[in-house]
């Protein structure tokens, strides 16, 4: 964090225009995108100097708004008297740290001759990606917008869902270099500020050079880094973070990514999604068993396969027996290196299915579909039941609607794949009994990952295993300590009396 | 601080674990799994112990590997049996277990199968079938248009038992009716007749292990029925007396399917002698009728006659049960908790006293349905 301009960092502004200017282009050494304009007031007859970075402001507000009033209106014509500029937000700056800062960040900063303050001007326009569908969080009944990279959009867009004067917000700077602008959104009658301020020593702790998204954010503040679970939510959606938001938790918006933070959260939040919640409640609580059990496939099933192969055959019916001996029988290799070989390629496939550009993405698939599904079998390599269980983790690790906790799933996966080759199902319940007891142990801001099954609070129930109709759920999950419970009256009351 | 000595922990309890490793994996590819065990005795007695296991490979036309040793006991036979095969032979699969009649014809054969009970790697699911010839017949019989010889043994005991034609006796069931005083062992039968295997019905052992009776499928439908282990479906075809005959047609023949049947077994200990009240009541449909006859209006006659044909029937089977003084109903169990004093004197000898038991069958049968042809 050397800083060669140290010596001008809390400097009163010079109060002559060209020692000032000296004093810029020293700050600014090397900075050939820095603009330098200037010119005469004509409201006051002063001369100034305008400077700002070419590219993170907006040219049509600097000559509308601020060169075209300042240049051609004419004013009181008394040196130190108002200038008048149609800029929304004009702050006066006294000390030369706050005007670097404020250069950096995209404001235009006006400097007078004989005045001892400079004003920066709101004019920060960068290059901007349009509100689109988001990416990784698609929904077929949800809103279309996704967050973008700008931290006070995306704090719009969660705005527009909850236009309410409880809705605080904290705003702090992580990133002694990149001075990231983290905001904490929160609504101050629901959260508990005990969490609140929780949170927000741990974000203030953090000491670094720059937080580049949210990812990173999440390891610098989560409980437990240690573990391969995810503590906290990363969504792309408006709708989901406010929805959380409504729930009692703090949304955390880091400038410059396009994803939001969601904290504190139990296991069973990453099994739900915005859907569930606009589909009728049957059918989402299908899909929360899917998704359950989809993930228990996704972490155990080769494990089983592995274990049955290699210690407990007798428990495999007389007529699959025949099939699997059949289709083993020409297999080189023992279960765990056929299992392994094939999840290794699996894992391969879906990491190359990413970084890939897409009109080479095809090419992948195409190839993965005939190694997988084909040539290997019919080579002898692996056991054609091999390839269906295959099939079916990749399947089960495709319909969880978080990535992360795939992520986990993916892990542990291969974790218990070692532990079924030592120990067969001995290894497996093992493996489970750590995992649990890991997910009891965890917090996730303080509050047990948990919850509502370990500490059991069966009020909580009704919104995880099964989704209870939305006029039934009247009060806020209890795993939030929310201090506000109640969320909603009787709706329907009248009906049922009927 | 506490989070490395966690890490630290645990990083050398997973290279123990990894050091123990596990030393009784057996992949399936290494081992040889025999799913069909035989016992039996040659002409000089001497036991042999034959395994019928699968071959795997795509090349290989017949698809089962047959092995006979001479051998003590089971376990010992193992090594005898590796000599011969691939893999390592594991009783981990066995469906079927066979024993011959000549086993049968000895005492306390029973003992040999020890080995399934105390090993706990073995099945104990496994279906008890006796063969009625020797038993080597049926294990090389290789058979182009049927399954697998232990695939068709379990799939005919299986099948059949559901229609209570044949007793289902795993290897575990079995041994309980060894153990329990108050039943006598019977298990699957078998039978090789011009190269084609039948499944004949029940052999009826005696306490001790050896040969008693054999019940045909009709017989054993109404062992099961005695043993309240009937499912509703099974078919009775009786010729109704005083119904007239067509020619070479038995044109008499009446055929039902029971529904739910109820068994009720009365047990009491009258003038020196246990006495079973047994009552079966069930709900029948016809389902078969060659000859005319208004079941509309006259439903009771033919209920009567049939209930005549049945109760005949049980009479006979019993007579067979005490003559060859066994209990494969299990009426010791009743006599046990009804009347446990009594029972008690006699437990060690109870299928002899059965056979001095009065036992009394009544049946009520009510047709329920006579099908969608008048």
């Amino acid at each position: 964090m050397v800083d060669q301009h140290n010596d001008v960092h809390n400097e009163e502004i010079p109060t002559e225009l060209v020692k000032m200017i000296t004093q810029l282009e020293c700050v600014f050494s090397d900075t050939p995108d820095l603009i330098m304009r200037k010119l005469r007031i004509k409201q006051t007859g002063e001369q100034a100097v305008l400077t700002y970075l070419d590219g993170l402001t907006d040219k049509i507000s600097i000559n509308q708004d601020v060169l075209r009033p300042l240049l051609f209106e004419a004013g009181s014509g008394e040196a130190g008297g108002e200038l008048m500029m149609t800029v929304g937000h004009i702050e006066p700056q006294l000390n030369w740290s706050q005007i670097k800062l404020s250069i950096l960040q995209g404001s235009s900063v006006l400097f007078v001759d004989g005045r001892s303050e400079a004003y920066s001007l709101d004019t920060k326009g960068w290059p901007q990606r349009a509100i689109e569908d988001p990416q990784l969080e698609a929904s077929l009944k949800g809103a279309h917008q996704g967050f973008v990279e700008t931290g006070e959009q995306n704090i719009a867009l969660i705005r527009r869902y909850i236009p309410n004067r409880e809705l605080k917000l904290k705003r702090l700077t992580v990133g002694q270099r990149g001075q990231t602008t983290v905001s904490v959104l929160y609504l101050e009658d629901v959260v508990n500020p005990n969490l609140l301020k929780r949170l927000i020593e741990r974000i203030q702790q953090i000491d670094v050079d720059v937080i580049i998204n949210t990812g990173e954010l999440t390891e610098f503040i989560e409980d437990s880094p240690f573990s391969i679970f995810p503590q906290l939510i990363s969504t792309e959606r408006p709708d989901a973070a406010a929805s959380q938001i409504l729930q009692g938790r703090c949304v955390i918006v880091v400038d410059r990514s396009p994803s939001v933070l969601v904290t504190p959260v139990s296991f069973m939040s990453f099994f739900q999604n915005v859907d569930d919640y606009s589909t009728r409640w049957p059918i989402s609580t299908f899909l929360r068993l899917l998704r359950l059990f989809a993930f228990f496939t996704a972490a155990f099933l080769p494990g089983i396969y592995i274990a049955v192969i290699s210690y407990h055959f007798e428990i495999i019916p007389l007529k699959l027996l025949l099939t699997l001996g059949e289709s083993r029988g020409q297999v080189p290799f023992p279960p765990f290196v056929e299992a392994i070989f094939m999840e290794i390629t699996l894992e391969m496939l879906r990491e190359a299915g990413i970084r890939l550009p897409a009109p080479v993405g095809q090419t992948v698939g195409i190839v993965g579909g005939i190694v997988i599904g084909q040539a290997v079998v019919q080579a002898g390599l692996i056991s054609n039941i091999m390839v269906i269980i295959v099939s079916f983790t990749a399947i089960s690790s495709f319909i969880l609607p978080n990535f992360d906790m795939v992520a986990a799933a993916r892990l542990i996966r291969f974790m218990l794949m070692v532990l079924a080759t030592l120990f067969g199902f001995v290894g497996l319940i093992i493996g489970l009994m750590i995992m649990i007891g890991h997910l009891i142990a965890l917090k996730s801001l303080g509050v047990p990952y948990g919850s509502p099954f370990a500490p059991v609070r069966f009020t909580d129930w009704k919104d995880t295993l099964v989704r209870v109709p939305l006029w039934l759920m009247n009060k806020r999950p209890l795993s939030t300590t929310p201090i506000q419970i109640k969320r909603q009256g009787k709706s329907r009351v009248g009906e049922e009396s009927e | 601080m506490k989070a490395r000595l966690n890490i630290a922990l645990l990083a050398a309890a997973i290279v123990c674990l990894i050091l123990k490793g596990s030393s009784d994996q057996l992949n399936l590819e290494d081992s040889a799994l025999p799913l069909a065990l035989c016992l039996d005795l040659d002409q000089n007695d001497e036991l042999h112990i034959y395994t019928s296991s699968p071959v795997f490979g795509k090349n290989i036309k017949k698809k089962t590997h047959e092995i006979d040793v001479k051998a003590r006991a089971l376990r010992q036979s193992r090594t005898m049996q590796n000599e011969q095969s691939p893999g390592f032979v594991q009783g981990r699969n066995v469906q079927v277990i066979l024993i011959g009649r000549r086993m049968l014809q000895h005492k306390d054969w029973f003992r040999l199968t020890d080995i399934f009970f105390r090993d706990a790697r073995n099945t104990i699911t496994d279906r008890m079938i006796a063969v009625d010839g020797p038993v080597s017949e049926i294990i090389y019989l290789n058979l182009e248009d049927q399954p697998m010889i232990p695939s068709l043994l379990r799939g005919m005991v299986d099948t059949k038992s559901a229609v209570s034609e044949t007793a289902n006796t795993t290897a575990q069931e079995l041994r309980r009716q060894f153990i329990d005083t108050g039943i006598t062992p019977s298990m699957a039968e078998i039978k090789l007749k011009n190269k084609v295997i039948l499944l004949t019905g029940t052999t009826l052992l005696h306490k001790n292990g050896t040969y008693a009776a054999s019940l045909g499928p009709q017989e054993t439908v109404l062992l099961s029925i005695l043993q309240k282990k009937a499912k509703p479906g099974v078919s009775f075809s009786y010729l109704i007396p005083g119904q007239p005959k067509s020619g070479p047609f038995e044109t008499d023949t009446l055929s039902f399917s029971a529904g739910k049947i109820k068994t009720k077994i009365k047990t009491s200990y009258r003038q020196g002698r246990f006495q079973f009240d047994i009552n079966i009541k069930s709900a029948v449909t016809l389902s078969e009728r060659l000859f005319p006859y208004d079941v509309y209006k006259n439903a009771n006659a033919l209920e009567q006659k049939v209930a005549e044909q049945m109760e005949g029937q049980f009479e006979s089977l019993i007579a067979k049960i005490q003559q060859h003084h066994i209990d494969p109903i299990g009426l010791g169990l009743y006599a046990r908790s009804y009347e446990h004093k009594q029972y008690k004197k006699v437990e060690d000898h109870w299928a002899d006293e059965l056979s001095d038991a009065k036992i009394k069958v009544s049946v009520d049968i009510k047709i329920g349905a006579m099908g969608p042809v008048k």
